[in-house]
């Protein structure tokens, strides 16, 4: 009997390359612009803006990169290389010692 | 001097904050929206001088955006800000009349150059 369960439809190559660059490339973007916005603006409003939209972002990123290495990880059957140290979980780690 | 109207479009909200800050408060007035059904709902209030365009956004494309602006205001500057490294992209953007197409990440001084030159190509009134 089939199943009437709606499941996701698989992307396509192309689509997902598409969301990878998307991914990766907006939380770059605001990291670089920032700091180039920073580095020509002295005023507060800009280095509090900057500042707080920089940290986001990196944590974006980071989260984005976590999520394409244990894919390549799990694409490679390499189970020690999808659970250990990923990007994210160094920065938390770092985070929570600076927080000590 | 008059400011010019800037019409940024990005469900990105650190882009648009992003560009918010590039674009300095007394030069220019900015319309934001997050959407393309909540852009061309702005276009109807007021015509900018100039749209920032994301590509991909959810509902409705970046480039069915960039048609819909065009063919009500063909000489309207439109400058499309994407993170799409595929050549095809690019091409389908100019059959579209795009005046400037940026891949990410870009630089934001370089970006206000070009909307100066653009608004500089395209003075007050012109744009409809």
């Amino acid at each position: 009997m089939a199943s009437h369960t709606q499941r996701p439809e698989p992307q396509r190559p192309d689509d997902q390359l598409s969301s990878l660059a998307h991914e990766l490339k907006t939380p770059l973007a605001v990291i670089a612009g920032f700091a180039e916005l920073l580095a020509v603006r002295d005023d507060e409003r800009t280095r509090r803006e900057a500042t707080a939209q920089i940290m986001v972002a990196t944590e974006r990123l980071a989260n984005a990169l976590d999520d394409l290495l244990k894919g390549i990880a799990a694409e490679q059957g390499d189970l020690a290389g999808r659970l250990a140290g990923t990007v994210a979980d160094g920065r938390r780690a770092r985070s929570a010692g600076q927080a000590e | 001097m008059t400011p010019r109207r800037i019409m940024i479009v990005d469900d990105d909200e650190s882009v648009r904050s992003l560009l918010r800050m590039t674009l300095a408060e007394d030069e220019y007035e900015i319309d934001e929206a997050t959407d393309g059904e909540d852009a061309l709902r702005l276009l109807e209030r007021a015509v900018p001088d100039l749209v920032l365009l994301d590509w991909k956004m959810p509902e409705r494309h970046g480039s069915l955006v960039l048609d819909e602006l065009k063919r009500r205001h063909p000489q309207l500057p439109v400058i499309v800000l994407t993170a799409e490294i595929a050549e095809h992209h690019r091409s389908l953007a100019e059959a579209l009349n795009v005046d400037v197409f940026l891949t990410k990440p870009f630089s934001p001084l370089e970006l206000l150059e070009t909307i100066e030159r653009l608004l500089v190509e395209h003075p007050l009134d012109e744009a409809s």
